[in-house]
C-alpha cells in the first residue's frame, strides 16, 4: 500500500485513469500515472469476494475458491512437447483438443488449460479454442481473450447457449495481466474491465522476476506482485462492486547468468508458500503456479514439479496452475507425471488423522509381540485411504523391474497418454447445442474478416 | 592513468564518475577516440571476460554497458569533430514492438551487445512500424532488432518487415527477431534473418549476420 501511495501504477486507459481519478486517487494524466490511497484500497479488497466459484457443463464439476481447498490446473502454452518425437514443436488446434481431452481424463485437474491453436488461420481464434475445449471437457475451464473485451463479451454469449441458464457461477475464468513492474496495460485494463462487468472469475496477475522487473529480494518482488494485484483488485472492484477476483502471482528470478528465467528455483517455491498467506490476509483466493525449466520430460522437472507443487500445497494456496507445463510448452508425459505428483503432494498435505481408530492401540495390542499387520481388518480397511496408490512411479525390486521389460518413467507416461487419448470420451455435448456454437463462431469470423485490416494468427506460426 | 581510472570506473558501473573522468579527459585534451577505446570500451570488454569465466553476472555487465553508455554519449560530438571513426563491431536498432511493453529481454540483450562491442539505438517500447523506419533511415543499422512477448504482439513483427519492403530497405538490413513465443518456423514465415532465444545466443548470432551480410 505504500508503493500504490508512494509511486502508483501506470494506467494506459484513460476510462480507467477517470475512474480512479473519480474514487480519490491522485492522477497524473500526462504521465497515465494513478496514486492510490490506502483507504480506496482497503475498501475495496473488503468488497472483493472471499469465495470464488465455478462450474463445468457438467454441474457436479465444481471450482469452490476460498474454502481451504486446493484446486489444480494447467497453464498458457505456445509450444507442445510432441508425444511422438519428443521435439518442441508450435501448439496447434490438435493440441486444444488433445489436451483438453487428456486434461478432461486426469482426475486433478480442476481446470483444464488449453495451448494456442497456432495453425489456425482466422480472426476469432479465441472463439474457435473455446468451442473445441467446450466439447472436450465437461469441466468448466481457462480462455485466453486474445480480443480482450470483445472475446470476453463472446465468450458470454458462447457460455450462455452451453449452459442454457444464467448463473452466478460462470464456466470459463480469465487472466488479467500486470506488467511489472507497476504498468497495466491497455489490453489487459480491457480484459479486467470486461471480466469485472461480467463477474467472470478473473486472475489478478502481478508476475514481477526477481532482480529484472522486481527487486531480487523476495520481500521486496512481493511488495511488487502485492501492490500490482491489490491495484488490479481495485479496478475491478470499481468498475462492479463483488467482481470475483483471485489473487494471481508466479514470481520467480532472473538466472544471473543467463538473464533468462530461473522458473524452477527454490526462490519459486517460497513465492508459492508466501503468496496463498498474504491472500488469505486479504480474504482474496490465491494462485500460484508450479513451473521447471527442464526443457523435456526428465528428472528435473520431475524434481522441480514436486519442489514447487508440494509447498503451495503445503501452505493451503487455493488453486495451483502448472500440471503439463514446461517453460512455454506444455508437454503430454509431464502432464500424466504432474498428476501422480499432485496426488503424493497431496497426500503429503492432507497429514495424518490422529484418533481412536488411527491410533489402533486394540490392533496393537491384538498383533502383539512379533506378530504381522498384514493380515488385520484395519489393515484391510484402512490402507485405501491412508495410502497413496500410485500408477506411473516403481515400486518394483529391481529384478522384477528388469524382467518386466526394463520400463522407464518417460515410456509409462507416454504410454498413459497414448491411452487416455486413445479410450477416454469426454461427456458429450448436445448436438444442437454444437451447432448453435458453430453457428456463432462462424458468423463472427465472417464478420471480422469484412471488416478487419489487422494481422490475424497466421497459418504457418 | 585517466584512462585507466575510466576502464575502472565503467568496469564497477559507477556512471556519476565514469561521466565526471570522461569530462575531464575531454578538458586535459584526451583524443575522443582514445577515450572510447582506451577508457570506455576497455572497462565494459573487462567485464565481459570476466561474465565469460563466470566470475561475474548479468547485474554486473548491465551496470557497466550502461556506464559507458552514458561516458560514449558525453564523447560522440566531438568524435566527429576530431573525423576519425570509432571501431565498432556494428550499428543495432532495437525495439520492442507496437502494442508490447514488456522490455526486460531487450535490456539484457542490449547490454550484452554493447559489452562485445556493437552501438545499440534503443527504441523503447510500444514502437510503431514507422518509428523503426525512421530510425533505419537516420541511423543506417547492419541490424534492426524485434522484440515482443506473446503470441498476440509478435504479429507486429511480420507487420514491421513488410513495412521495411513497403519502404523498399528491407534489403539494406538484417532482421534479428526475440521473444518468448519465436521459433524457426516464424521465422521463415515472416521473412526476418534469424532469432535469438537468449541473450548469449544472440550474440552469436547478430555477428553471424554481419558476415553474411
Amino acid at each position: 500500500m505504500e508503493i500504490l501511495k508512494r509511486v502508483g501504477v501506470g494506467i494506459q486507459d484513460r476510462r480507467v485513469l477517470d475512474l480512479l481519478g473519480k474514487n480519490g486517487c491522485e492522477v497524473n494524466i500526462n504521465e497515465k500515472v494513478a496514486k492510490i490511497p490506502e483507504s480506496l484500497v482497503k475498501d475495496c479488497v473488503s468488497i472483493s469476494p472471499s469465495k470464488v466459484n465455478m462450474v463445468g457443463r457438467d454441474k457436479n464439476k465444481r471450482i469452490k475458491l476460498g474454502i481451504g481447498k486446493t484446486y489444480f490446473a494447467n497453464q498458457d502454452a505456445s509450444f507442445v512437447e510432441d508425444i511422438k518425437t519428443g521435439k518442441w514443436r508450435e501448439s496447434t488446434k490438435k493440441d486444444v483438443v488433445d489436451f483438453t481431452k487428456l486434461n478432461d481424463a486426469l482426475e486433478n485437474v480442476d481446470l483444464p488449460i488449453k495451448p494456442t491453436a497456432r495453425d489456425l488461420d482466422s480472426p476469432v481464434v479465441d472463439l474457435y479454442e473455446f468451442f473445441e475445449v467446450a466439447k472436450n471437457t465437461s469441466k468448466p475451464f481457462h480462455m485466453v481473450p486474445y480480443r480482450g473485451a470483445d472475446s470476453i463479451r463472446d465468450f458470454v454469449v458462447m457460455e450462455e447457449v452451453i449452459m442454457r441458464e444464467k448463473s452466478d457461477d460462470h464456466l470459463f475464468s480469465v487472466v488479467a495481466c500486470c506488467a511489472s513492474p507497476l504498468l497495466w496495460d491497455k489490453w489487459s485494463l480491457d480484459v479486467l474491465s470486461e471480466s469485472a462487468k461480467n463477474k467472470i472469475p478473473l486472475y489478478v496477475a502481478g508476475q514481477p522476476v526477481l532482480g529484472g522487473t522486481g527487486p531480487v529480494t523476495i520481500a521486496g518482488t512481493l511488495v511488487v506482485g502485492t501492490a500490482e494485484v491489490m491495484s488490479g483488485v481495485v479496478i475491478a472492484e470499481l468498475i462492479n462492486r463483488g467482481a470475483p477476483v483471485i489473487y494471481w502471482d508466479g514470481a520467480y528470478p532472473l538466472d544471473m547468468r543467463t538473464g533468462l528465467s530461473a522458473t524452477g528455483s527454490p526462490e519459486h517455491s517460497i513465492v508459492n508458500i508466501a503468496v496463498p498467506q498474504i491472500a488469505r490476509y486479504l480474504k482474496i483466493p490465491s494462485c500460484v503456479i508450479s513451473l521447471t525449466d527442464s526443457c523435456t520430460f526428465d528428472v528435473q522437472s520431475g524434481y522441480e514439479k514436486a519442489l514447487s507443487f508440494l509447498p503451495s500445497i503445503l501452505s493451503k494456496a487455493d488453486i495451483v496452475w502448472g500440471i503439463g507445463g514446461m517453460g512455454p510448452s506444455v508437454s503430454y508425459t509431464q502432464a500424466v507425471m504432474d498428476n501422480e505428483i499432485v496426488d503424493m503432494c497431496c497426500r503429503v498435505g492432507r497429514w495424518m488423522e490422529v484418533d481412536d481408530y488411527t491410533l489402533a492401540l486394540d490392533v496393537i495390542e491384538k498383533v502383539g509381540i512379533g506378530g504381522t499387520y498384514i493380515g488385520t481388518k484395519h489393515t484391510k480397511e484402512a490402507h485405501h485411504r491412508e495410502l497413496a496408490k500410485p500408477r506411473l512411479s516403481n515400486r518394483l525390486q529391481r529384478a522384477t523391474w528388469e524382467k518386466k521389460g526394463s520400463k522407464s518413467m518417460d515410456w509409462k507416461a507416454c504410454e498413459m497418454v497414448k491411452e487416455i487419448l486413445s479410450t477416454h470420451e469426454p461427456s458429450l455435448i448436445e448436438k444442437d447445442v454444437v451447432e448453435e456454437l458453430r453457428s456463432i463462431v462462424e458468423g463472427r469470423e465472417k464478420l471480422l474478416i469484412k471488416s478487419s485490416p489487422l494481422p490475424n494468427p497466421s497459418k504457418n506460426i | 592513468m585517466l584512462l585507466s581510472d575510466i576502464t575502472d570506473a565503467v568496469a564497477n558501473g559507477d556512471s556519476e564518475t565514469t561521466n565526471k573522468l570522461v569530462e575531464e579527459a575531454l578538458e586535459i585534451g584526451y583524443k575522443p577516440i582514445e577515450i572510447i577505446e582506451e577508457g570506455l570500451a576497455r572497462g565494459l570488454r573487462k567485464v565481459g571476460q570476466l561474465f565469460e569465466k563466470g566470475d561475474l553476472f548479468i547485474p554486473d555487465l548491465v551496470v557497466a554497458a550502461d556506464a559507458m553508455h552514458e561516458g560514449v554519449k558525453i564523447v560522440e560530438p566531438k568524435l566527429l569533430e576530431g573525423n576519425r571513426k570509432q571501431k565498432i563491431v556494428g550499428k543495432v536498432i532495437f525495439g520492442t514492438v507496437k502494442g508490447d511493453i514488456h522490455d526486460i529481454g531487450k535490456n539484457i540483450v542490449i547490454a550484452m551487445l554493447r559489452a562485445n562491442g556493437f552501438i545499440v539505438h534503443d527504441l523503447g517500447v510500444d514502437v510503431p512500424p514507422e518509428k523503426f523506419v525512421e530510425a533505419i533511415n537516420e541511423w543506417d543499422p547492419d541490424i534492426v532488432c524485434l522484440s515482443a512477448m506473446t503470441t498476440i504482439t509478435i504479429l507486429q513483427q511480420k507487420v514491421v518487415i513488410e513495412k521495411l519492403e513497403e519502404n523498399e530497405i528491407r534489403k539494406n538490413v538484417k532482421v534479428l527477431v526475440g521473444g518468448a513465443v519465436v521459433s524457426d518456423d516464424w521465422v521463415e514465415s515472416v521473412g526476418a534473418d534469424a532469432y535469438a532465444s537468449d541473450a548469449i545466443t544472440a550474440i552469436q548470432v547478430a555477428k553471424s549476420l554481419l558476415e553474411g551480410a
